[in-house]
């Protein structure tokens, strides 16, 4: 198996383009006027504390809030019912039945996701140690982490939003949902954006990474460019410019 | 095949640096087909992109030639390879003896000293 590297379309839009965007929750500002280019093919690590905008921002990409100011485009459109079917957002709270089995629930989502691949679901479940007829609510945290994963990756979104899916997860699971996130990542279409404040192990598989700090950008570019220029890994750039 | 990963410098050049030492070492034989991009990606739980890159640069050296459709393939030439083992020895030296220097060794010191090691080799 060979792989070419395409490179996108130049002409085409940035598949995210936020403008000084804003969202305030009663009086609490979660973004703070945030500009930020995803360019398409990438790998985003959006790195941050807890509370510093992160899952905010995953949302307004999604379409599942809207700003209070600012703009934010998709593909070049408002985030809407175009958007979202290129679109997929995990969530870090998980949202399925407990008393469904692990088949049961693919079924389920494939009904509202049609896009969703049956096949590549089945290899995903084997490669992630997951049973069929395992129910949602018997399984360890780090299980459902993993069945999360399988989910979304047998969709075939354009833009995977993927909201902390290493937090709280034993180190097998983690060593998992890298090595999956790293092997069906489709370069030459997709676009995956990762929020974690787990830095250490998920760094390799930047492309790019965004240092987000009270709902302010504190720092963002490439992440080899970063290495290079500083000599620091991301995870000690994390602690220096989230300090 | 396992890469030791070090975050704080880039990661393509420290694939790209354990290709060369693998090849050079004949752990690569001469014409034989290196792991595809998302493999080494994989194992390594690298971003694929940087691993292409690592290949391209890998490429630019001579060491190794991509086939379209068919993968990346070491070089059959074997005076590249001896030369790039050549270089890659007289890199650690260099590194060596620089060490050795600054630890206040002389050249004739080091020389004194590589000939006892290899009689304790040989015992």
């Amino acid at each position: 198996m060979s792989i070419t590297v395409q490179e996108h379309n130049q002409s085409a839009p940035p598949v995210v383009q936020l403008t000084n965007l804003v969202k305030r929750y009663g009086l609490n500002k979660a973004l703070n006027g945030v500009d930020l280019t995803i360019e398409g093919g990438k790998v985003v690590g959006l790195l941050g504390h807890n509370g510093s905008g992160k899952t905010t921002m995953l949302k307004i990409i999604a379409g599942l809030r809207s700003p209070s100011a600012g703009t934010v485009e998709v593909f070049g459109m408002a985030p809407g019912v175009r958007t979202k079917q290129r679109v997929a957002f995990l969530p870090e709270v998980n949202a399925y039945y407990d008393w469904m089995s692990v088949d049961y629930l693919i079924d389920f989502v494939k009904s509202f996701h049609p896009d969703l691949n049956w096949d590549r679901a089945e290899v995903l479940k084997k490669f992630m140690g997951l049973k069929g007829n395992s129910k949602v609510g018997a399984l360890s945290k780090g299980q459902q982490a993993r069945l999360k994963l399988v989910i979304g990756l047998s969709r075939s979104a354009d833009l995977m939003l993927l909201d902390e899916p290493l937090a709280g997860i034993d180190p097998p699971s983690r060593a998992r949902i890298l090595q999956a996130l790293v092997g069906e990542f489709r370069q030459e279409r997709q676009t995956l954006i990762i929020s974690t404040h787990e830095v250490k192990e998920a760094e390799p598989i930047f492309d790019h990474v965004v240092f987000l700090r009270e709902g302010r950008i504190a720092l963002e570019g490439n992440a080899e460019a970063l290495r290079a220029e500083t000599g620091r890994s991301m995870e000690e750039l994390f602690g220096e410019v989230l300090e | 095949m396992q890469f030791k990963i070090d975050e704080g410098s880039p990661i393509y050049r420290q694939i790209l640096e354990a290709f060369i030492r693998q090849i050079a070492c004949g752990y690569w034989s001469p014409g034989e087909k290196l792991p595809s991009i998302r493999e080494v990606a994989e194992m390594a739980r690298v971003n694929p992109n940087t691993i292409a890159r690592a290949f391209q640069e890998l490429e630019r050296t001579g060491l190794a030639e991509t086939r379209r459709g068919e993968g990346t393939f070491v070089t059959t030439d074997r005076n590249a390879i001896v030369d790039c083992r050549e270089e890659t020895a007289r890199k650690i030296w260099t590194d060596f003896l620089e060490k050795m220097r600054e630890l206040g060794f002389t050249n004739d010191e080091v020389r004194r000293l590589a000939a006892g090691l290899k009689e304790e080799n040989e015992l």
